[in-house]
């Protein structure tokens, strides 16, 4: 599994707009609708609910500055992902460490490959404990610095 | 210290909220809190290390507890996993 397999290029946001939860929901579920892969617009709203109810189990918001919003869907026949980056202070997440988040990497999968899934989380983790994956990343001011850096990473796992 | 073998038992493994689940009881502990898997040993309360543990269904992980509230801390860790992270 690495990032090329999963994260969809037209989902990679670098000026994330949204101050809010909710808001960096919608964002990213939207930027997913634009790909050929990924959510279509018509489920868009059912991806973002599952979501939101995803959150109320508990906050995505692992600490560090980063989230990990994420659902299983019928409207995906694979996983697929977003990256987002927020330039500004950071959104409130309610994150384990109270931190704001300013790295958001989203996951919609099938809800019968849960493999998959989890393949997915631990290779963003693997990468997350990189300092200079992580650095580089909440760094990034456009989507081709994004692209470029994780096919760097997916390089260095090889 | 308390050390206790557990077993991850529900389906979808050891993904992002059990590990948050975990974290969450490790940092309000005054206790410390590590897990591992296969030699790898990890601190509990940072999510990021929890789930580096690669720990998935039906991998057995090494618990240990140590401070003045282990016995409790220790005794919440293993209903979460005896109650499969309440996934099942």
């Amino acid at each position: 599994m690495n990032f090329s397999e999963f994260i969809q290029k037209e989902a990679i946001i670098t000026d994330l707009r949204a101050q809010t939860k909710e808001g960096v929901i919608q964002e990213m579920v939207d930027a997913l609708a634009k790909t050929d892969k990924g959510v279509k617009k018509a489920d868009v709203r059912g991806v973002v609910d599952s979501i939101l109810r995803r959150e109320e189990l508990g906050s995505t918001g692992i600490g560090h500055g980063i989230a990990v919003p994420h659902t299983k869907h019928v409207c995906v026949d694979k996983l697929v992902g977003g990256i987002a980056i927020c330039q500004g202070e950071g959104v409130d997440f309610d994150s384990l460490d109270a931190e704001a988040v300013k790295l958001f990497f989203m996951l919609v999968s099938p809800p019968d490959l849960p493999g998959e899934h989890l393949r997915a989380l631990e290779y963003i983790t693997h990468q997350l404990k990189r300092k200079d994956f992580v650095e580089p990343l909440k760094a990034c001011k456009t989507r081709e610095d994004v692209i470029k850096l994780l096919k760097e990473a997916d390089e260095s796992r090889k | 210290m308390l050390k206790k073998e557990v077993t991850v038992k529900n389906k979808q493994g050891f993904h992002l909220r059990p590990a948050t689940m975990i974290a969450k009881i490790a940092r309000d502990a005054a206790s410390s809190v590590y897990l591992s898997n296969g030699g790898i040993e990890t601190d509990c309360t940072d999510v990021l290390d929890l789930l580096s543990l690669e720990a998935h269904a039906g991998s057995v992980l090494l618990l240990s507890v140590d401070g003045e509230d282990e016995q409790v801390v220790m005794d919440s860790i293993v209903d979460l996993f005896e109650r499969r992270f309440d996934e099942e």
